[in-house]
């Protein structure tokens, strides 16, 4: 045995001087990048990311950089929600400066440093709507270039700090929660996506930040009477009032609607199947996820359905993955009657995305363009310059206003304390490219008796029409008006 | 030194040499033996020789006395030399092992669980177990590495090509640490080479709660002086025996690293609280680990994950028989 020691001594001494890499002394491997982790019953994301990253906040990293592995590796976990991880699942931990990364891609600060910050929620990534989100960062950036021209707020210029909500429910949190607790903004605005809406609305409220929500049409952003949030975008439920008159001014008697499984999809779709039903029409609901790319099964489970209309309550890209899908599948715009969702008022977009999309009826907010006031053309000029698009979308007017009603609230208040922001927003009146926006009920003014609730701090006159392409490749300035009658400026075309 | 040029200086390979030969003067050798960890041949009493002529190691018993008795003073781990691992298939020597202490815990009831915490903790309730021994100290790199020597195992992470292993973690100077990056399956192999086994849950608790059944190794109200814990701001592994014992004289069972045991994870006699993570091929994971505060390191607190390929950085071991 002592014989056995002493040859592997000398052994290793003649390996150790004669194989140049293999160690005896090895220094451990180096670590590029972060680390793989398997979860454990007591963790949860921002656990993981104050523990790694050194800030709770940090976890949408891990959440990004996870599913980024999981498209590649089907071993890694693919997060749907950052709440809700399992026992057993496999994430990457990124390393700091992936995480740093990952956040200096999510957030852009524009205007000059040291001024007045504003925060702003917009989808600029998949699976939000890329489409959206972009026009509404266009048109945050003509509303600051005016505020700060103006002078900016209380005599100092506005920064507006942009986060991309990837239209994702915990990026909603995490979002809000950074540009309260992080950048220190007075007020934040915007957003897409009423699934982000949902979430950042309870930041906002647990925070007391005012907030002026863009685009988010699900009734419960505003029925929970925060203080501290407002609205300017339709409600969902008035919305699904306007489609379900106007279905039946077409004379349907079936409809299928195509939604998407989020916080605005199935409430939408919940709330337009009861108006329907009491106009006498019935409806089926089909729902897949937000960033679904194939349809093939749903589409033939519609054509089965074999409905008189189609309803697209999908957002974003998504839905031109669908409705261009279901034309090819022989139930497009041209063979079934097809409402789409409103992106499609980004013409450019819709027609690259859809090119069989030729009479597609969609809804458009904001005023009809017999109505634009000065401040609506100021603005559509403005945006559709910069853009280089013929006309501009309804989100991006609200992204807009949203950001220039701030500015204005804080300039009324006189201060940045939220109490005053928020009570110049209950009393303000102000022109821009929506019209006139008031808040007739909040603190100041409750709502009475028999009054739905939903109509807490929200702006009550969004203009609601439906217009459709009636040519193929048609801008969206050209898309005819046909319901309501007051605004109609063509027949509808039905297949 | 270039990148990837890691060969040992002269000095070094000579020191090598040395130790070798100082190991065969006090007849302590291993011989390599397959990649299938097999039980370390039986550990009998202090400096007896195991049937095959090898020098055992020496396990230290401490009896546990009544609790009115102040316990003896706890084990102190000797100084073991510093060394790096070797690499995977590379030949190997034997290096003093310092941490095979166990600490006798004695038959009789404890109290099992909580009802003021987390509730798959509840219901509180007493507990008979049987005398048994446990490891006085987590299972430290240095103790892996012996092991890893020894049968040429290869770890779930290792067997998987991940870099971030338990070698990947024993840097140098942490001879001493506990090891991690390991799972389930990989403590259990280690346990059985060592003659041993992995506590259950209810030893675990009974162990960590000392004779005086407090809710934490030292007392019953938090103190992040007393453990490797997130308040004390360490943010890593450090030595094993590094704070003070508990009334059994066990080492660490707050903080450092969280623990594999050998019990499903699953609901307690008597609860009717259905943890969605509950699962009977799960094995549950005590104590807290370095990144854990007030509530994860209580004696009772419960974890749990895949036995199969958990294997984190802040999981660790010790054995019981």
């Amino acid at each position: 045995m002592k014989k056995k020691l002493l040859l592997i001594s000398l052994m290793i001494m003649i390996l150790a001087l004669t194989l140049p890499a293999v160690t005896v002394l090895a220094a451990p491997p180096t670590q590029s990048g972060g680390q793989d982790y398997v979860i454990v019953a007591d963790d949860w994301l921002s656990k993981l990311a104050d523990k790694f990253l050194g800030d709770i906040l940090s976890y949408p990293a891990i959440t990004y950089y996870t599913n980024q592995k999981n498209a590649e590796d089907s071993s890694y976990a693919k997060i749907k929600n950052s709440d809700e991880i399992e026992v057993g699942w496999k994430v990457y931990i990124p390393s700091k400066e992936e995480a740093d990364a990952y956040f200096k891609k999510q957030v852009s600060n524009v205007g000059a440093a040291g001024g007045i910050k504003i925060g702003a929620l917009a989808p600029l990534s998949a699976p939000g709507s890329v489409t959206g989100g972009t026009a509404m960062k266009a048109a945050f950036e003509i509303a600051l270039d005016e505020i700060n021209a103006a002078g900016g707020v209380l005599g100092k210029p506005v920064q507006l700090v942009l986060v991309d909500t990837e239209g994702l429910p915990e990026r909603g949190t995490a979002a809000m929660e950074r540009l309260i607790n992080q950048d220190k903004v007075v007020g934040v605005v915007g957003e897409y996506h009423s699934a982000v809406g949902l979430t950042a609305k309870e930041v906002a409220h647990a925070n007391h930040m005012p907030t002026i929500f863009a685009e988010t049409w699900n009734d419960k952003i505003t029925s929970v009477e925060y203080p501290e949030v407002f609205r300017i975008a339709p409600v969902s439920s008035e919305v699904a009032g306007v489609d379900a008159h106007f279905i039946q001014s077409l004379g349907v008697k079936s409809v299928v609607i195509m939604t998407e499984n989020t916080g605005y999809g199935i409430p939408a779709a919940e709330e337009t199947t009861k108006r329907l039903a009491d106009l006498g029409i019935s409806a089926t609901t089909f729902s897949a996820d937000l960033g679904t790319q194939e349809f093939s099964s749903i589409i033939e489970r519609i054509k089965a359905a074999n409905p008189d209309l189609i309803l697209v309550l999908l957002t974003g890209e998504t839905s031109y993955n669908f409705e261009e899908q279901a034309a090819e599948a022989g139930i497009g715009p041209q063979d079934v009657k097809m409402i789409c969702n409103q992106v499609a008022d980004d013409s450019d977009s819709f027609w690259t995305n859809v090119p069989d999309g030729k009479n597609c009826f969609y809804r458009r907010v904001g005023l009809p363009r017999a109505l634009y006031t000065d401040a609506t053309k100021a603005f559509v000029a403005k945006y559709t310059e910069k853009t280089g698009k013929t006309s501009a979308e309804s989100y991006a007017m609200e992204a807009y206003d949203s950001l220039k009603l701030m500015a204005q609230a804080i300039n009324e208040a006189k201060s940045t304390d939220p109490d005053a922001i928020i009570s110049a927003l209950e009393h303000i009146s102000y022109n821009g490219a929506l019209g006139t926006i008031t808040f007739p009920y909040g603190t100041h003014n409750p709502i009475p008796a028999g009054t739905d609730a939903k109509w807490w701090h929200q702006f009550p006159k969004p203009a609601i029409t439906m217009v459709q392409y009636q040519e193929k490749g048609q801008s969206s300035a050209d898309a005819a008006v046909v319901f309501p009658d007051a605004y109609k400026t063509a027949d509808p075309i039905l297949p | 030194m270039r990148n990837g040029d890691h060969r040992p200086s002269y000095v070094i390979v000579i020191l090598f040499a040395l130790l070798s030969l100082l190991l065969v003067a006090c007849g302590d050798v291993v011989d390599q033996v397959e990649a299938t960890p097999t039980p370390r041949p039986a550990q009998t009493s202090q400096g007896a020789g195991s049937a095959n002529g090898q020098a055992a190691r020496s396990p230290t018993i401490i009896a546990i006395r009544p609790t009115d008795i102040p316990p003896p003073p706890p084990p102190t781990p000797t100084a073991r030399s510093t060394r790096t691992p070797l690499p995977a298939g590379a030949a190997t020597v034997a290096v003093p092992a310092i941490t095979d202490v166990m600490v006798e815990i004695p038959a009789g009831t404890f109290s099992l669980g909580n009802d003021n915490s987390d509730p798959n903790e509840a219901p509180a309730q007493q507990m008979d177990l049987p005398a048994f021994k446990i490891d006085a100290y987590e299972v430290t790199n240095a103790d892996f590495a012996d092991f890893v020597q020894a049968t040429g195992y290869q770890t779930y992470r290792e067997r998987q090509g991940s870099q971030q292993n338990w070698r990947w973690a024993y840097k140098d100077g942490k001879d001493n640490h506990p090891v991690v990056f390991v799972t389930f399956d990989d403590a259990k192999a280690f346990c059985t080479w060592a003659g041993k086994r992995l506590p259950t849950e209810f030893e675990w608790e009974k162990a960590a709660r000392g004779p005086k059944n407090f809710l934490y190794p030292w007392g019953n109200t938090y103190d992040a002086t007393k453990f490797n814990g997130k308040d004390g701001g360490l943010r890593q592994t450090t030595s094993v025996g590094s704070y003070p014992a508990n009334g059994y004289g066990v080492f660490d069972m707050a903080g450092n690293v969280k623990e594999w045991v050998d019990s499903p994870y699953l609901a307690y006699p008597g609860s009717s609280y259905k943890d969605p993570h509950y699962n009977a091929s799960y094995r549950s994971i005590r104590g807290g680990g370095w990144f854990d505060g007030a509530k994860y390191v209580l004696s009772t607190n419960r974890n749990g994950g895949d036995p199969k390929i958990t294997a984190n950085d802040d999981i660790g071991f010790r054995c019981a028989k």
